[in-house]
């Protein structure tokens, strides 16, 4: 079975979308809560090999590898009725139970401590893909321990598993609102460095935006998590669709990522998804077309990531992938592309070629969409670093005040100096910079200078 | 004496009797010479009939015990044939009225035995004309050695004729011909083929003695003289050609070509064991039909057109259905697209991930069986074992001395052999399949190209290779390259042109459609993949040879330098010295004056496919605008 996923799932937030996210790939494959192939889809045209294998007795069981340092959610799964779908062996909970504190730090310093037990589950799962294609992290860069463990973890994969691919769903922060977590913007930084140095490609989930997408575009007044999370698990699923569902081209994630991340800094992608509704919403009438999908995915309103405005308008895309799924009619994509070319409806960059790529996939004959057609936008555009210079801010804000430092400093890593921060800090500016510079058109001569440096 | 006219009227051999009469002098005495004159004229009539009877003779089946000698001759008369003997037959029945007017002539004599010699000759005169005309008619067909449906078409020629009665006898003629035609007809219709002495109109070609095209006697011999029938019906139904030397004139070729395609049709059917009755049981309606049209006084071709339509149209539809039901079409076509046209991308990853470490090497008998041996292994990794029996890789013959093995690499040695399900045959001759390998190839080839350079991308990533991103920048540009290429294959041609004929099989039940939508679907996706030669005539008539397209021209020598730069950059050290700096600037000069050429074909002639791959390569006018710049 080649090209296989695992889906290492740490943390609250990581728990909680990563059971959002297998929820929806049992629907769509037709798999029970239990693992057991439904008797209408035994003879589909999926690959469920490359995020389920099948145990001796036939059942589907998830690549997936649940970790966290409180049991809160991680129960709340055990006692739903997918408790049964999950190998028990890959579900770890650190015996003290306490958590991580919210401290990136303590989730840090646990994932040090414990990482022979959780390796060995790491590992086992490895050994039992015929050519395993990378891991699939999801988790907050928030807290305490999706950050923070996840942030060990990231770095331990690369050293172990240095061929594979990292790509993670991280989910930020959501800005509208006050965070209980005080010391977030240093969670947030430290989380990044390992975002930019160790992972290959992260899929940026923004609270912010998600919030401001239910709010906004699907009219709920106090959107719940799982209304949030049934947000991140379409995108979830449908930025796998062409692995799990493969035609031509996409049947691999290097052959997805490869495209999108030219250079290897700017690996942060953003999503976008149409259309935008809830179950409840009364079915539409309107006759959507391929150009219509496309056009709507460049709009910032249904963008998945919060970039706040672009005031000096020099942003723009590095690449785009549109992932569109339903009744397409193919010979309509060439007309969309020339139609967007024409209206300039999106800005590229001017430094190398660029250009939508169209992906048509198949999809789910499980899973009724009361849409005719759908699609999903993966982008890596230089807006994003708007994101990451809100977390130095609120960083600089916090660390100029020399606030809630103690908490860090009772660890470890942070007991002699603060240099850890200051580094990440660097880090986490000079991606800043490289996406400022990616704007320009001497970007390739200011890459050839770092070079040299 | 008059008895000895009237008698010698219907005698093939000359009355001696008569001939004394003509020459010798006493006859003076009792013939005037008046009545000497109506006698020579008598003689002469005499004389056309035997000329008539004598070519019937040699040719009548009533009499060719000489004939089944010729048979068995090395060299049959070419003269020989059905038909001939149709037409002598023909012949032989119009003079039944001349032989029934003699014996009338002769009753009136023992009758009346005063009947003058100028009686005699009234009666006889009568069938003159018709006389000449037979004799010009046989002329025609021994001097132009006519043969076979070519005397229809003879006929056919003079068959305008203002005397009634000669028009009456050539009808007659025709019949007797048509007769044969019918036969003929009725037993290909049927998917029997017996033309002994290649006759008809449709042919039987033998590979084996091609240059003679010499007509074999049965197929139903020949089939059973294969091994296993599978392969045998498909390389048979495709030896068997409208012949239109033989085609009368006034039969449309289209025509001839619906009666070859049910002919086909039916051997195909019956090539299957199951006792599927192509016709519904009609057949025995249809065949009528023609008899009837054999009764009628004048054979129209009108008639024949509307019968074939019919038949074709009955055909057709019970093909379709046993097409589409049995043989599960849509499922067949998918396959056609999953496999030749690589749409299980999953699968020729994995098969040429699988291929990777034999790719180099000298491709051998031995390493088909080794590449078939991936190609399972691959299929059974991705869970497509079903399908994959049905196709499997055969090895080109071509001659190994011509061996640019840096042209195309590996693929272009294989063929990718399908298993066609029946009853599709009629679907994926031979030369539709060629062409499918053809598309298969290049198609392949870009797929291998863009996994090296996911390779690359991989080895660059693993050795964090930052510090030369000019090489990092090469790369990317030339993986857009090649994405692009990707997409505009599968959503612009592939995908659209599947769906384009997908709609078109959905709305009609004749299978005749079916095949033009597929037709249209291959000739298309050719064309818009640049695999179809230029089409510019006048190119065409200065050189034989085929002129690549220029599009696939380019195309090509990206490719190739995609794979130099692939094996390049791997030795290629970090940071670069100043050699391989060259190098690489050689290769960015070299691959941005391909784009550029491509991009100014473009401005030179409206293309519409070359426009949709240059709309996705030059998107955001980074292309164009470069090469502004440049100049």
């Amino acid at each position: 079975m080649p090209s296989e996923m695992i889906t290492l799932q740490l943390g609250q937030c990581g728990n909680q979308i990563g059971f959002e996210f297998w929820k929806r790939l049992c629907l769509e494959h037709g798999i029970s809560p239990s693992g057991v192939l439904e008797d209408f889809a035994t003879d589909g045209p999926d690959r469920k090999d490359v995020f389920f294998y099948q145990a001796d007795d036939d059942h589907y069981i998830p690549r997936a590898v649940l970790l966290d340092l409180e049991p809160r959610v991680i129960h709340t799964i055990m006692q739903s009725q997918y408790a049964k779908l999950y190998n028990p062996e890959n579900i770890y909970l650190s015996k003290d139970g306490g958590g991580a504190g919210n401290n990136w730090a303590s989730g840090f310093s646990q994932g040090e401590k414990l990482q022979e037990e959780i390796f060995d589950i790491i590992d086992r799962e490895a050994d039992g893909s015929d050519s395993l294609e990378g891991f699939v992290l999801c988790h907050s860069i928030a807290g305490g321990t999706g950050s923070g463990m996840g942030s060990y973890i990231m770095e331990r994969l690369s050293d172990h598993f240095p061929k594979k691919l990292v790509q993670t769903y991280s989910v930020f922060p959501n800005q509208d609102e006050i965070s209980d977590v005080v010391v977030q913007p240093y969670n947030s930084l430290l989380t990044l460095r390992r975002l930019t140095s160790c992972a290959d490609c992260v899929v940026v989930l923004d609270n912010t935006a998600l919030n401001r997408i239910a709010t906004d575009r699907l009219h709920l007044e106090n959107p719940s998590f799982t209304q949030i999370n049934t947000l991140v698990s379409t995108i979830m699923s449908v930025s796998t669709t062409t692995l799990r569902y493969p035609s031509y081209m996409n049947n691999n994630l290097i052959g997805l990522t490869a495209p999108l991340i030219p250079t290897p800094q700017l690996h942060f992608l953003m999503t976008g998804y149409t259309p935008l509704t809830t179950d409840t919403d009364t079915v539409n009438i309107r006759k959507t077309t391929v150009l219509d999908v496309m056009r709507r995915l460049l709009q910032p309103k249904n963008m998945m990531v919060s970039t706040g405005p672009d005031k000096s308008n020099h942003h723009c895309y590095i690449s785009i992938l549109n992932i569109i799924q339903g009744e397409v009619d193919p010979t309509q994509v060439h007309k969309s592309l020339q139609r967007i070319r024409e209206r300039k409806l999106a800005q590229f960059i001017p430094w190398g070629p660029a250009s939508i790529q169209v992906a048509l996939s198949r999809s789910s004959p499980y899973v009724q969409s009361s849409h005719r057609v759908s699609g999903l936008m993966l982008a890596n555009h230089t807006s994003i670093c708007s994101l990451f210079e809100r977390a130095l801010s609120q960083y600089d804000k916090l660390r100029k005040r020399g606030a809630f430092l103690d908490q860090f400093r009772k660890e470890e890593m942070f007991k002699d100096d603060l240099s850890e921060l200051d580094e990440s800090r660097d880090v986490v500016d000079s991606l800043v910079q490289e996406y400022e510079a990616a704007t320009r058109s001497d970007y390739l001569q200011w890459q050839a200078k770092k070079d040299v440096e | 004496m008059i008895h000895d006219v009237i008698l010698s009227l219907i005698s093939e051999k000359e009355s001696h009797v008569i001939k004394e009469l003509l020459t010798l002098e006493i006859s003076s005495n009792f013939i005037h010479p008046a009545e000497m004159k109506s006698l020579n004229d008598i003689m002469k009539i005499i004389g056309q009939y035997r000329e008539i009877k004598k070519f019937i003779t040699s040719y009548s089946i009533y009499s060719n015990e000489l004939h089944q000698l010729d048979l068995e001759n090395e060299h049959p008369n070419p003269q020989n044939g059905f038909y001939i003997r149709k037409f002598a037959d023909g012949i032989e029945k119009v003079l039944e009225k001349y032989h029934q007017s003699v014996v009338e002539l002769e009753k009136k004599f023992l009758r009346k035995p005063s009947t003058s010699l100028m009686f005699i000759f009234h009666e006889v005169e009568k069938f003159r004309p018709l006389f000449e005309f037979l004799m010009r008619l046989i002329n025609g067909v021994r001097t132009q050695k006519l043969h076979g449906c070519q005397i229809l078409e003879y006929l056919e020629d003079n068959s305008m004729h203002g005397n009634e009665s000669i028009k009456e006898a050539l009808q007659a003629i025709q019949k007797s011909v048509y007769s044969i035609f019918i036969q003929q007809l009725c037993q290909w219709l049927n998917g029997k083929f017996l033309d002994i002495y290649g006759e008809f109109f449709i042919m039987h070609v033998d590979p084996l003695d091609m240059p003679e095209k010499r007509p074999t006697f049965s197929t139903q011999t020949s089939i059973s003289t294969f091994q296993s029938s599978e392969q045998s019906i498909n390389t048979e139904l495709w030896r068997y050609e409208v012949n239109f030397d033989m085609l009368p004139h006034y039969f449309p070729k289209s025509w001839a070509e619906k009666v070859l395609f049910i002919g086909q049709t039916v051997l195909m059917l019956s090539s299957n064991d199951s006792d599927q009755n192509i016709y519904d049981g009609k057949e025995y309606q249809f065949f009528q039909k023609f008899h009837h049209f054999q009764d009628a006084n004048k054979l129209t071709v009108i008639n024949f057109e509307r019968t074939i339509d019919e038949i074709k149209m009955c055909v057709t539809e019970h093909l379709s259905e046993i097409a589409i039901q049995d043989a599960d079409l849509v499922k067949q076509l998918k396959l056609i697209k999953d496999f030749y046209l690589l749409g299980r991308g999953e699968l020729f990853y994995e098969f040429i991930k699988g291929l990777d470490p034999i790719y180099g090497n000298v491709v051998t008998e031995n390493a088909v069986r080794d590449i078939n041996r991936i190609f399972q292994v691959s299929a059974a990794s991705v869970n497509v074992q079903d399908d994959v029996d049905l196709f499997h890789f055969e090895m080109l013959k071509t001659d190994m001395e011509s061996f640019s093995y840096e042209n195309k690499g590996l693929f272009q040695f294989l063929t990718l052999r399908y298993k066609i399900k029946w009853p599709l045959h009629l679907m994926f001759p031979p030369k539709v399949l060629d062409k499918y390998n053809e598309l298969f190839q290049f198609l392949i080839r870009i797929r291998k190209i863009q996994f090296s350079l996911h390779c690359l991308w991989c080895y660059h990533r693993e050795k964090k290779i930052e510090k030369s991103s000019e090489v990092l920048n090469f790369r990317n540009k030339l993986m857009f390259l090649i994405d692009n290429l990707q997409y505009y294959l599968q959503v612009d041609v592939l995908e659209s042109q599947f769906s384009i004929m997908m709609d078109k099989i959905k709305e009609t039940k004749d299978f005749e459609q079916i095949l033009r939508a597929h037709s249209c679907f291959q000739a298309n996706v050719l064309s818009l993949c640049f695999l179809l030669e230029n089409s510019d005539p006048l190119s065409k008539s200065m050189s034989n040879s085929m002129m690549e397209n220029p599009v696939l021209t380019i195309l090509n020598k990206i490719l190739n330098l995609i794979e130099q730069f692939t094996a390049f950059a791997y030795i290629a050290s970090s940071p670069m010295t100043s050699e391989d700096k060259i190098t690489l600037d050689n290769f960015d000069e070299l691959f941005s004056s391909f784009v550029d050429s491509l991009l100014k074909m473009l401005s030179g002639l409206c293309s519409a496919p070359l426009s949709q791959l240059l709309l996705r390569l030059d998107f955001n006018y980074w292309f164009s605008t470069k090469n502004l710049k440049q100049h």
